[in-house]
């Protein structure tokens, strides 16, 4: 009798496992308060099952990097805004998005400043036991404002096979080179 | 015999469950906000573009002149999700202020091909639900631009026609024809 109304109960706790990790999405808290303000916001979410389905297709030779690279993500999360006019969200606005980025599992590898086109892209990494388990990318312009997020095993030096897709910003590359000098030279390009 | 009503149970649940997509969506919409919606006149026209475009079984319902309170999407899309399931993922959101318009999508993963739910709101045409399913080579073009995608804008800028909304610039051109399109009109009469 116990386990009869045992089993269902195990299959509820391992449903709700499941389901909390395939919702374990690292949005920014303050993002929904930003996008309040923004003009123009879009959310992507690519979910496992999606990304599975995509690499099935990516038969090319030149999509093998990024076929090995998306099979083995649980999600890529895409948060985008766009403001009507530069100086609607400050520093301010944005800091409390680096401060979650500062825990111990992360890191932050590549910084680009561009004084010239006002671009600011961050690139973080989370590593748990020497593995990468996540990857955050935050880009900052004048007037938008770019969250994304790569949750699961991810070689940053592959990054530049998923830039430009999957809503990722265009031209984003991370070199061993720029790595290990600790001086990133990411291009971001428009 | 209680594995006769479990079966039954999971039959009736599984019924149920496969139900749900533009039809929710509709029926939804309607007990919300006490409006009705009606087909789209002349969507067999659409069908030459979507030949070889990956993109079949189109279902369209339109709310005419009805749009989405601003204040009101956020609430509008828990409840959608909500009663469209679990099967049914988000996939893409996207709101513009400047243009007036809402977009909400979903995915369904569906053997060899994929179900899309869009709910779009925009200034030209109201509130429009779309239910298409896509190839692998079409589901490629949403995966690679989401964003773009959504937005279902053509390679010049302007907005495209309704039925052009759903089938992405690059697919609608190839005309390697691979798939039978079906175009259905979820209600061929105005209802307002």
């Amino acid at each position: 009798m116990k386990l009869k109304f045992a089993l269902p109960s195990a299959m509820l706790v391992l449903a709700s496992v499941i389901t909390a990790g395939a919702q374990a999405i690292k949005v920014p808290e303050n993002w929904d308060r930003l996008a309040a303000k923004a003009d123009e916001v879009v959310n992507v979410t690519l979910d496992k099952k999606m990304l599975g389905l995509a690499s099935k297709f990516m038969d090319d030779e030149d999509d093998a990097a990024g076929k090995r690279m998306i099979s083995k993500l649980n999600g890529i999360y895409v948060r985008s805004l766009e403001f009507k006019n530069p100086g609607e969200f400050t520093a301010a606005d944005v800091e409390p998005i680096h401060a979650q980025l500062q825990g111990p599992e992360w890191s932050h590898i590549v910084s680009v400043n561009s004084k010239a086109e006002k671009e600011n892209v961050g690139i973080y990494i989370k590593t748990v036991n020497n593995q990468t388990v996540g990857m955050v990318i935050l880009a900052e312009e004048p007037t938008e404002l770019t969250f994304v997020q790569l949750d699961g095993p991810v070689n940053p030096e592959d990054l530049g096979e998923l830039s430009g897709n999957f809503g990722i910003p265009k031209g984003i590359h991370v070199t061993p080179a720029n790595r290990a000098q600790e001086q990133p030279k990411t291009e971001l390009k428009k | 015999m209680s594995g006769a009503w479990l079966l039954c149970l999971l039959l009736v649940s599984s019924a149920a469950t496969a139900e749900t997509g533009i039809a929710t969506a509709v029926r939804l919409v309607e007990s919300r906000y006490a409006v009705r919606h009606h087909g789209v006149p002349g969507l067999w026209l659409a069908k030459p573009f979507m030949i070889g475009s990956g993109v079949s079984g189109i279902k369209i319902a339109e709310f005419g002149n009805f749009h989405i309170p601003p204040d009101d999407s956020y609430t509008l899309k828990e409840q959608l999700s909500k009663s469209l399931g679990v099967e049914w993922h988000p996939f893409v959101e996207e709101w513009s202020k400047r243009d007036r318009e809402w977009s909400v999508i979903y995915t369904k993963a569906q053997e060899d091909k994929i179900s899309m739910l869009i709910v779009t709101s925009d200034n030209d045409d109201g509130l429009t639900v779309v239910q298409i399913k896509l190839s692998p080579k079409a589901l490629d073009q949403w995966v690679d631009d989401p964003i773009g995608s959504a937005k279902h804008r053509n390679a010049t800028g302007s907005k495209d026609s309704a039925a052009q909304k759903v089938v992405p610039k690059q697919a609608a051109e190839d005309h390697a024809a691979e798939d039978q399109t079906d175009v259905e009109i979820a209600s061929s009469h105005a209802a307002k």
